[in-house]
């Protein structure tokens, strides 16, 4: 395992004292570290100590053994901006202004010593620092093993290849009347799903194909994973467990903006109304909430729950907002004038946070947790399709609508800026030892997120 | 140094070294065949499809490109003895393999591949064979030969021949520095200083060089094009020949008769001037062909075959102004046929046999008859001479092919083979930094000079290993020789010329941007920019009198009558421009039915439907098997009527899913007819000619009338979203249910409804009546009491309507931007200018004031 050290990004001045002892830890090249910090705590500043450091380091003999890697061009670019400075600084030997800088310095000039004893010319050659995204290293390695990557020699990928993949799914319906059955009838289902409509169809497949990173772990492509006991058996839950894993996510993220005290409030009033009849004669849609005066949970199995209370807080329809009437035929059931002051107490309060109403549009646009065994066994082909418009489906598949799901990151790289409330020094998570470095490869790696 | 009289043979090195080849081959030297390019391309491709290990590959021919480089990096160098022992890793030894193979093939049958001729001609000259003049050599501008050019050169130097090096570049220049904000002012300020310079001296030779040409053409195409007259500078770079329109029409008229193509190439190919005769009637017929006829009525795949072309042509109504059309396509079948140009044709014939095939079935279809041949034609066609030629060459390893293979093979070529015309003599050439060499220019400005762009990083061979690349000093692997070959090429670039300029853009998309080192260390001084903006030419606008009398009113003849008053309530100038001006985008060509077709299929299914039983009680009396056959029967009737004909498996396939489609959403749909209030189908697609409303004289097509315990109603069946608000305000969305009921009679009539068969909605009708037994239910929200009232509303509405359109009220107002003009065609010629709306989905009233706002509209007020 090469080094690693991770930095989600962002602030650093008072609490900078604090951690130190971390800091400093962070800067022992012969570990590896994982960094989680907030924002502007420093993180890229001790990325860039850590590289001067391992160029300075006796196993580092062309400074392209030592890569960090950014997600985005920008980033690339500030980190190499930033390490250049620090070099040039050294050189001209201008006066550092603050200690971050004058620690660096250090590092700085016992890099530019190595550099002058291995004839690197880093200063006039600056290509040579390797510092790029990680696209951009994945496709030199599959440019640079043209054989065995499959990849058959230097590509040239398109940023946005909405042409292509509506190229792909133009090419898919064209397929339609094949010498495959099984494909045929895949293919009947999908159209006929979309009410024959092929135009329709393509821009489906095509918007598929885009967002595939999300949903190609999930969903099975192999011919021979396509039966409907591995579809029962084996798809469906892991399709459940996503989906249940996205809800509680959403459910996490509004409880942390929701303050307790004001959602305890909320759940004692709804409990309360909820004993009232639904408008007309139609149930009441807080009816769940009868039995319920404590706060829901962030499980999946709550979230009717929380649905029932955004229903009595957010009109239902667009734009979304605050309910101002509270009469029976737009809240479905009568309120009574008390209950009407507590909510409008509970509602201004709420309307004084920040970001609050997002997180509640979310939850209503989040996906069911189950879907209907039946509809996958029969169809054969369980396609998640982000659904703008269901109400167009003639046939009888129902599928979640806006259903999004993120590919789910290796836990050193989960960027969490939810999980981190308050400031807190940066927490240092230890590795494996260093590999020993070899030839060209890079034998250090730095990874910025 | 040459003979009086005898000028000297000026040559690129690869000429010269392949001269000096052909003529050891005459005077019998050699045995050895030179390989040309694509005669390698093929040795290496049957190379590696011949290897197991790299079955699963789909880009052979881009592996084969690859081996090719590393073979000729490789001969470079001298490395061929060290390959072997260097291969470590699994790619690099596959390429070991594969040139052990290569070397074996050349050996055997004689071959010699262009890279190994240095070396090749060293041996021939140490044994004597080598043809060199004796009159002496002048190497001009080689900065870093490759090791096995220099050597030869050198072992001619030892011998003593006379072997002289010259460098063209200028000892001294006086090259300043122009930092620019970011790129576009960065080649605004390059584009003004050339035309500053050409405005003092237009006899200036001047050369703008950039290091990433490809990337940045467009936009140097763009800035000097807004500054300079287009005869004033010209792009070094060419490009691919399959991409001229004289090549891009052969290799269309070639593949035509073995698959069809698709109606966008046709459309070009019709149009071209390389097929036919460029006469301006002919095409005129053909575009017309085109829109009118092939666009209008095309098949459920936009593709069509030869075949069906010349059926479709053979059909026509403008027959006779396509007679050359016609024959020229006849004859493209006939030769093709004959020369085994055909879809289902095995034929395996040699590469030459099907150069001549294509040569003749292309004089066939009379492919570039213009007559004269423009300059840029003539060497496109010699170009494409050459690559037919280039691929009769591969005959040289005796294999076969089909037809699909040949033209597969052929298009290749054309696409790798890049066509650059003869320099114009631009006084302004933009080249890359490689093609300086020896050009004599009076000023330079080297564009691109940052960190990031310059210089160029070369990187090493994937095929080689690194170590091997590093021990033979490849620049891809030896960052110091790279350097040493970056300072040589700059130093040359920045001393061409005696007025130099260097700049670079501070600022790129992805942040700040440095000057490249290598730059900074020549220490140029900084010019001052005096102009970072191109001079704009103010534009003066000039007044035309637009007398021309109004178009004439649309024959009420014209199908879709009432549409006239839906665009008229959309907006006026669509309704002027649609209806009397007839302007109208060519239809898309997506596969499968349009939302038009789908929606003529519903309608006509329902008319056949209810043509056979009149009645809710005639309904009533079918079992549901019944029902459901006699539904099916009619969707039968209907896709049969419709005239597409099931031309292929995906036609079938296509129309047996909107069969059961259709099925789907109507079986629902008649059930939805039996909860009715009783009813009668009194008519289905009933047309009523000539009927008058306010000036107009219109023919319409009522949907259906349905009679009621209450009276009439006229129904509009519906496949998208529709809803009886669409009815309302002085600018109804959809007038024609209205329309239909001011024409019907007052007394019989009890209601109007939309009949909404939308997949996946409620079904059912939505409209306007009195009384509950017209449909079920009354309508709220409706502005009148009254049908009778209402009728009266409409009916001053429409004559309004009509009025407005008759009277040529052409106000470019759409009712509600951006909805209203999502979807019209008009946008290019009624040049409305958002920004001068009020506001995005402000209340209609704001247009209805009169004074919408619009840039441009005819002055038609008769």
């Amino acid at each position: 395992m090469p080094d690693l050290l991770f930095m989600p990004q962002p602030p650093a001045t008072a609490a900078a004292l604090s951690d130190a002892p971390e800091r400093r830890q962070a800067l022992d090249i012969t570990r590896s570290f994982i960094v989680e910090a907030p924002a502007g705590s420093g993180k890229t500043g001790l990325l860039i100590q850590r590289f001067l450091k391992l160029l300075a380091s006796d196993t580092v003999t062309d400074p392209a053994q030592v890569l960090a890697i950014t997600f985005t061009r920008k980033a690339t670019a500030e980190l190499h901006e930033r390490i250049l400075a620090q070099l040039f600084a050294a050189h001209h030997r201008s006066d550092p202004t603050n200690d971050f800088d004058r620690l660096t310095r250090t590092f700085a000039e016992r890099a530019l010593g190595r550099d002058r004893a291995l004839g690197w010319h880093l200063l006039e050659q600056p290509h040579r620092l390797n510092i790029r995204t990680i696209d951009s290293l994945a496709m030199d390695i599959a440019a640079g093993l043209p054989i065995l990557s499959g990849s058959g020699g230097a590509r040239n990928p398109t940023p946005d290849a909405a042409t292509l993949y509506a190229e792909a799914a133009r090419r898919t319906v064209l397929q339609l009347g094949g010498a495959d059955p099984r494909f045929n009838h895949a293919l009947e289902t999908i159209l006929l799903h979309r009410d024959g409509n092929l135009n329709v169809c393509e821009r489906l497949i095509s918007s598929m194909l885009a967002t595939r990173d999300q949903w190609g772990e999930l969903i099975p492509l192999a011919a021979d994973e396509l039966d409907e006991a591995f579809l029962d058996t084996v798809v469906l839950p892991k399709f459940e467990r996503a989906l249940e894993l996205a809800i509680c996510r959403g459910l996490t993220r509004l409880n942390q903006l929701l303050p307790p005290s004001i959602l305890e409030d909320l759940c004692a009033l709804a409990a309360e109304m909820a004993h009232a009849e639904g408008y007309n004669g139609a149930p009441s849609p807080i009816a769940i909430c009868r039995d319920r005066s404590q706060p829901p949970r962030e499980k999946a199995e709550d979230l009717d729950h929380w649905r029932a209370l955004i229903h009595i807080l957010v009109k239902p329809s667009k734009p979304r907002d605050w309910r101002k009437s509270t009469s029976a035929n737009y809240v479905g059931f009568e309120i009574l004038k008390h209950h009407q002051t507590e909510l409008k107490k509970i509602i201004g309060a709420l309307a004084e946070q920040p970001g609050i109403m997002d997180e509640l549009c979310r939850i209503n646009a989040l996906p069911t947790r189950q879907l209907p065994r039946r509809s996958v066994a029969r169809h054969q082909s369980p396609l998640p399709c982000p659904q703008p418009r269901p109400r167009r489906t003639p046939a009888r598949l129902q599928y979640p609508r806006h259903l999004r799901l993120r590919r789910t990151r290796p836990p050193c790289t989960r960027r969490s800026p939810h999980r981190v409330r308050t400031r807190r020094p940066p927490r240092l998570r230890q590795r494996g030892p260093p590999a020993p470095a070899r030839r060209r490869d890079a034998g250090h790696l730095l990874l910025a997120i | 140094m040459n003979s009086v009289g005898h000028p000297p043979d000026i040559f690129s090195l690869d000429t010269w070294l392949a001269s000096l080849w052909h003529r050891m081959l005459v005077q019998g030297a050699t045995t050895h065949l030179l390989l040309n390019r694509t005669q390698e391309h093929a040795l290496w491709r049957a190379i590696l499809a011949a290897d197991r290990e790299i079955s699963s590959l789909h880009s052979a021919d881009l592996l084969a490109d690859m081996a090719a480089q590393a073979w000729r990096l490789l001969c470079d160098h001298n490395g061929r003895s060290r390959l072997h022992e260097s291969a470590v890793s699994s790619d690099t030894r596959s390429f070991a393999r594969w040139a052990k193979s290569f070397e074996r093939l050349c050996t055997r049958n004689h071959y010699l591949a262009p890279a190994q001729l240095p070396a090749a001609l060293e041996a021939a000259f140490a044994r004597g064979d080598a043809p060199v003049s004796n009159a002496g050599l002048v190497v001009v501008d080689f900065d870093a030969p490759f090791p096995a050019t220099a050597s030869l050169l050198a072992s001619l130097g030892r011998a003593g021949f006379p072997v002289e090096f010259l460098s063209t570049a200028l000892g001294a220049s006086s090259a300043h520095l122009a930092p620019a904000h970011d790129e576009p002012a960065e080649l605004r300020a390059a584009a003004h200083w050339a035309q500053d310079l050409l405005a003092r001296n237009p006899q200036t030779r001047i050369a703008v060089v950039v290091p990433n040409l490809g990337d940045r053409r467009a936009a140097l195409e763009r800035t000097f094009g807004s500054a300079l007259a287009p005869s004033l500078f010209e792009f070094s770079l060419g490009r691919s020949l399959a991409e001229t329109s004289l090549v891009a029409s052969a290799l269309t008229l070639l593949r035509w008769p073995l698959e069809p193509i698709s109606f966008d190439r046709l459309a070009g190919l019709l149009l071209s001037p390389h097929f036919g005769s460029p006469s301006s009637a002919e095409h005129a017929a053909a575009a017309e062909f085109d829109v009118s006829e092939l666009r209008r009525n095309k098949a459920l795949r936009p593709d069509l075959s030869l075949h069906d072309a010349m059926e479709r042509v053979n059909q026509s109504k403008r027959k006779p102004r396509l007679n050359s059309l016609h024959q020229r396509l006849r004859e493209l079948h006939r030769a093709a046929a004959l020369a085994h140009l055909s879809p289902h044709s095995t034929m395996l014939q040699p590469h030459a046999v099907w150069a001549d095939s294509f040569r003749t079935v292309l004089e066939a279809a009379q492919w570039n008859r213009a007559v004269p041949e423009d300059s840029l034609t003539f060497q496109a066609r010699r170009r494409w001479e050459s690559a037919l030629d280039e691929f009769a060459t591969l005959d040289f390893s005796g294999a076969r092919i089909t037809a699909a293979e040949a033209l597969q093979t052929l298009s290749r070529i054309a696409t790798e083979t890049i066509f650059a015309p003869e320099s114009s003599d631009a006084p302004i050439q933009i080249l890359g930094p490689l093609e300086l060499g020896g050009a004599p220019f009076d000023a330079l400005w080297f564009l691109g000079a940052d960190e990031n762009t310059w210089p160029v990083v070369p990187a090493a061979h994937p095929l080689l290993s690194w170590q091997l690349q590093r021990a033979l000093a490849m620049p891809g692997a030896d960052p110091s020789r790279a350097s040493a070959i970056a300072q040589t090429l700059t130093r040359r670039v920045t001393h061409s010329a005696a007025n130099t300029v260097v700049s670079f853009a501070r600022h790129t998309q992805d942040g700040p941007n440095r000057i490249s080192p290598l730059i900074q260390s020549f220490n140029l001084a900084s010019l001052e920019h005096h102009a970072a903006d191109l001079a704009r030419i103010p534009l003066t606008c000039e007044s035309v009198p637009d007398t021309e009398p109004l178009p004439p009113l649309p024959p009420s003849t014209l199908r879709g009558g009432a549409d006239v008053l839906a665009l008229q309530s959309a907006c006026g100038f669509r309704a002027f421009a649609e209806k009397r001006l007839y302007a109208g985008a060519p239809e898309s060509l997506e596969p499968g039915l349009d939302s038009r077709e789908s929606g003529n299929l519903v309608h006509k299914v329902m008319q056949a439907f209810w043509t056979q039983l009149h009645s809710q009680q005639a309904l009533l009396d079918l079992t549901p098997a019944d029902r459901e056959a006699l539904l099916g029967d009619c969707i039968d009737r209907a896709l049969n009527l419709s005239r597409h004909q099931a031309r292929s498996p995906w036609d079938a396939a296509y129309l047996g899913v909107q069969r059961t489609r259709l099925q789907q959403l109507l079986a629902p749909w008649l059930l939805a007819e039996l909860n009715r209030p009783t009813f009668e189908v009194l008519a289905t697609e009933q047309e009523a000619k000539a009927v008058t409303i306010g000036p107009l004289t219109l023919n319409v097509r009522v949907d259906r009338i349905d009679r009621t315990a209450a009276g009439n109603l006229i129904l509009d069946y519906k496949t998208g979203s529709a809803a009886p608000a669409d009815w309302l305000s002085d600018r109804p969305d959809a007038p024609q249910l209205p329309l239909y009921a001011v024409l019907a009679d007052p007394q019989a009539l009890a209601g109007v409804a939309f009949a909404l068969l939308r997949a996946g909605e409620d079904l059912n009708l939505k409209g306007y009546a009195e009384s509950p037994a017209v449909f079920g239910s009354v309508t709220r929200g409706m502005p009148f009491p009254t049908l009778q009232e209402q009728l009266e509303d409409w009916h001053r509405i429409l004559s309004n309507l009509a009025v407005a359109f008759a009277a040529g009220d052409v106000a470019v107002a759409p009712k509600s931007y951006p909805k209203t003009c999502k979807h019209c065609d008009q946008r290019i010629l009624c040049r409305l200018n958002p920004a001068t709306l009020p506001e995005f989905g402000e209340e209609e009233d704001e247009f209805l004031d009169g004074n919408a706002p619009y840039i441009a509209a005819g002055s038609t007020h008769a």
